[in-house]
């Protein structure tokens, strides 16, 4: 399992940035990753990967329901 | 009906206040109703509509009101708990689940783990997603509870928003970056 591994401060920032690539059109978030002032560059990366799991955890309604057992 | 609060309703307000002995009586209290929600949640055969869930979640809540040991006037109090409850009846049935599918005691473990891990996907699930979850925390206790009461307890956004006291469109955001996190922690 991938664990975070972030300090406080860089949980927020990552909390926070996150929300503002939400606010975005899918079609806009490239832009704005790579606009990132330099100070978030540690954080880019798993910005990155988080923001290109959004269409699939969408469409396949990830988590959606509890596995039957 | 009456105002005055029932004990149960006292306990989940301590609980809910970090009260620990408070949260262990609540939750020996409504034991009983909660398993058997669990049970209905994690033994529907078909892929259950998030309707369907909340009802069983609205009528858990309906049984300890009817039984007295809850006040009808103290649902968000209710809802509040429910998702922390439910993850740990929940994972605790996973747990147990996954060690029946091994074998325990005399039973022998079978030798074919591809047949076991085969069969186990969704106990699995459940535990992966319960141990992610203390990275949720680091960023926002709020993901945390909203986890434990959207997949756990299979509650309506419109529920989550009015036990926490935000917009639903708070909840929305809290579980679309909730599963973005998970998918990634859930993914290697």
């Amino acid at each position: 399992m991938t664990r975070l591994e972030l300090n406080p401060q860089s949980a927020a920032a990552l909390n926070r940035l996150l929300d503002q690539a939400l606010d975005l059109a899918p079609a806009e978030r490239e832009q704005w990753l790579a606009s990132l002032p330099a100070e978030f560059a540690a954080l880019q990366p798993r910005l990155q990967d988080l923001l290109s799991r959004a269409a699939c955890v969408e469409t396949s309604d990830f988590l959606g329901t509890l596995p039957k057992f | 009906m009456s105002a005055q609060p029932t004990p149960l309703t006292d306990l989940i307000r301590r609980a809910h206040d970090g009260e620990t002995g408070a949260l262990q009586s609540v939750f020996e209290l409504t034991y009983d109703e909660l398993r058997r929600l669990a049970r209905s949640r994690l033994q529907t055969v078909q892929r259950a509509a998030v309707l369907d869930t909340t009802m069983l979640v609205h009528e858990c809540y309906l049984r300890l009101a009817t039984a007295k040991k809850l006040a009808v006037e103290d649902r968000v109090h209710f809802f509040r708990y429910v998702g922390r409850a439910m993850r740990s009846i929940i994972v605790d049935i996973a747990r147990g689940a996954l060690r029946a599918k091994r074998g325990s005691g005399d039973k022998p473990v079978p030798l074919s783990t591809t047949i076991c891990e085969s069969t186990s996907a969704g106990e699995a699930e459940v535990l992966r997603v319960h141990d992610a979850l203390d990275d949720l925390a680091q960023l926002d206790p709020r993901l945390v509870q909203v986890v434990e009461m959207r997949y756990f307890a299979g509650m309506t956004e419109a529920d989550i928003a009015t036990a926490l006291g935000v917009t639903d469109r708070t909840i929305r955001r809290d579980w679309e970056k909730a599963r973005l996190l998970l998918a990634r922690a859930l993914a290697s």
